[in-house]
């Protein structure tokens, strides 16, 4: 009962803050946990830069994203007039991948105790929770290096909101509060694949299986306070909105956000996300559409503002700040890191390499499936883990046991993402899909 | 024509075959109580697990509440961070163990209750 009540507060705290980003688009609801996460975030930096508490920064956005949301919602109701309907598939779609995908919220009866979730995420939200003057000090004390002050702050920064509005610091409501944000993440993952299908059944079903899936990428570690699918989970879906078929101006600026909040997740989802950013602006240029991708510049400006902010308080990355190893040692780790990651991995990236060379004429013709581009994300994301092993400080073979099967999460999700939208267009399209038809974007995100 | 149409459906069954072979593995560990965590046993001894924490984390903060600076013992690392997150903000540790008053410690013991095992040890330094 208290997590639903947990989940709603979020949901109606981001309705209005989502809309202001999204606009009218069944991710508005789904993404609603995200936004209120997104504007703790930024009320946090702002705290930490001002060295205030969180309640002047919270109201502030607050205020600003209703202003916000008034001014989208006369400029929209003006162009339409009346004419804004929803995708009958739409309203299946959240329905269907919620209720499937809540199936590993079963998780939330275990008590708050692992270990990341209490050092790390909760850790820092005690910190902002207690001020931007007392969280700054932390951030800079050595002795409290082991929980990574560098980290970028949505996941606590919810939690301290939460804790703000409660007024008790409670590590219960922390857990909840993080695979709440997870699970929203999950859902719009599955109602983005589901808006790549016409049909009405078939989309929502497998974007409620690529739901589960990720649930079983991560295991427990979906529910107990860590973030690892919460930044996979929203990076995914920007990947996808951006690089699967031809993005619309709306569709890029719905990616934007989910890539801002997987950039402020984590700092695999801050690489994750400039890489997908870059990618897709690449793939614009190339398309001659480059005017069309401006709010993809807010990827970089968001992860960039956290870095300095970080840096200039006093935090230090573990990966970045132990000297400079050899070419050797980078050499040799590196080729540690890729016999771990596995044959499994190798054979995922082979099927979706196949389909990507036997769908390519679907891709010329304007079916939207994941193409050359989307591949090369999955090759970044999977460069960038391994480059984040070969630089590491720690003993190798330690570093990758107690930490791989959750750094591995993010690309290991966009594959299967990747596999389940072939999956999707091999069962959905009737005819000429696969093979070279004529067929428009998803309308989906386009309006 | 027939070839073709024949060549197409193959095609569309192939991908959707062996996505669906990819995918299934996943969607089953997701679907797994124990790997979630939600079984009868996952859920008692997490409980246990965080009636320790709580306890040890109830000691650390009537320590700190007397006022004495103090410094955090050098034992297991998972007890040395605990005693950090449970002090702060509260908390007045200390760098260098020269100024502390206390050295706070986790370890088998009771000379300042017993959690189940665990007690929280203090040393005067000062």
């Amino acid at each position: 009962m208290r997590a639903l009540s947990i989940a709603a507060l979020l949901g109606i705290a981001g309705l209005v803050p989502a809309f202001a980003s999204l606009g009218f688009s069944s991710l508005t609801i789904t993404a609603a946990p995200l936004a209120a996460g997104l504007m703790a975030a930024l009320a946090v930096m702002l705290s930490l830069a001002a060295g205030t508490g969180l309640e002047f920064p919270l109201l502030l956005l607050a205020a600003l994203s209703l202003a916000l949301a008034s001014v989208r919602l006369r400029v929209r109701w003006r162009c339409l007039r009346g004419t804004w309907r929803i995708r009958p598939s739409s309203l299946i779609a959240v329905p269907v991948v919620g209720v499937i995908t809540s199936f590993p919220l079963i998780g939330l009866k275990r008590a708050p105790i692992d270990w990341d979730a209490l050092s790390i995420w909760f850790f820092h939200a005690k910190w902002f929770f207690a001020g931007g003057t007392r969280a700054a000090e932390a951030m800079a004390d050595p002795l409290l290096a082991f929980a990574h002050p560098d980290y970028p702050p949505l996941a606590s920064a919810a939690v301290a909101a939460l804790w703000t509005i409660t007024g008790e610091p409670e590590l219960r409501a922390a857990q909840v509060v993080i695979a709440v944000l997870t699970y929203s993440a999950v859902v719009s993952l599955g109602v983005g694949i589901a808006a790549v299908s016409k049909s009405r059944w078939i989309g929502p079903l497998v974007g409620g299986m690529v739901g589960l899936a990720a649930y079983g990428l991560v295991g427990g570690n979906g529910t107990n306070g860590y973030v690892d699918l919460l930044w996979s989970a929203s990076a995914c879906t920007g990947a996808l909105l951006l690089l699967v078929g031809s993005p619309s101006e709306k569709r890029i600026a719905a990616s934007a956000f989910f890539l801002i909040v997987a950039a402020l997740t984590k700092n695999e989802g801050l690489v994750s996300s400039i890489a997908v950013a870059a990618i897709a602006f690449g793939r614009l240029s190339f398309q001659k559409r480059t005017n069309k991708g401006w709010p993809l510049a807010l990827v970089p400006a968001a992860a960039g503002a956290w870095l300095v902010l970080s840096r200039v308080l006093g935090a230090r990355s573990d990966l970045l700040e132990s000297g400079t190893p050899s070419l050797g040692r980078i050499v040799s780790r590196a080729v540690g890191a890729l016999g771990a990651l596995g044959l499994g991995v190798l054979l995922l990236m082979a099927a979706l390499a196949g389909f990507t060379l036997m769908g390519m004429r679907a891709a010329r013709s304007g079916t939207p499936v994941p193409g050359s581009s989307y591949l090369l994300c999955v090759f970044a994301w999977f460069a960038s883990l391994v480059a984040a092993y070969a630089i590491s400080p720690y003993d190798l073979t330690y570093h990758l046991a107690t930490s791989l099967p959750r750094t591995r999460t993010g690309p290991l999700l966009l594959l299967l993402t990747g596999i389940a939208i072939w999956l999707v267009t091999a069962i959905s399209q009737p005819t000429g899909g696969l093979t070279g038809g004529r067929h428009p974007a998803p309308e989906h995100h386009q309006r | 024509m027939i070839a073709e149409m024949f060549r197409k459906q193959l095609l569309r069954w192939v991908i959707a075959a062996v996505a669906l072979g990819c995918l299934a593995p996943w969607v089953v560990r997701g679907l797994d109580v124990e790997r979630l965590g939600g079984t009868e046993a996952a859920i008692a001894g997490s409980m246990v697990v965080k009636e320790r924490l709580d306890c040890i984390e109830a000691m650390v903060r009537s320590v700190v509440s007397s006022g004495d600076e103090f410094y955090v013992g050098t034992g297991e690392e998972f007890w040395r961070q605990r005693i950090l997150e449970f002090a702060f903000p509260d908390g007045r540790a200390v760098r260098d163990r020269s100024e502390a008053d206390l050295l706070l410690s986790v370890g088998p013991s009771s000379d300042h209750g017993n959690c189940g095992g665990l007690s929280l040890i203090v040393e005067q330094v000062r």
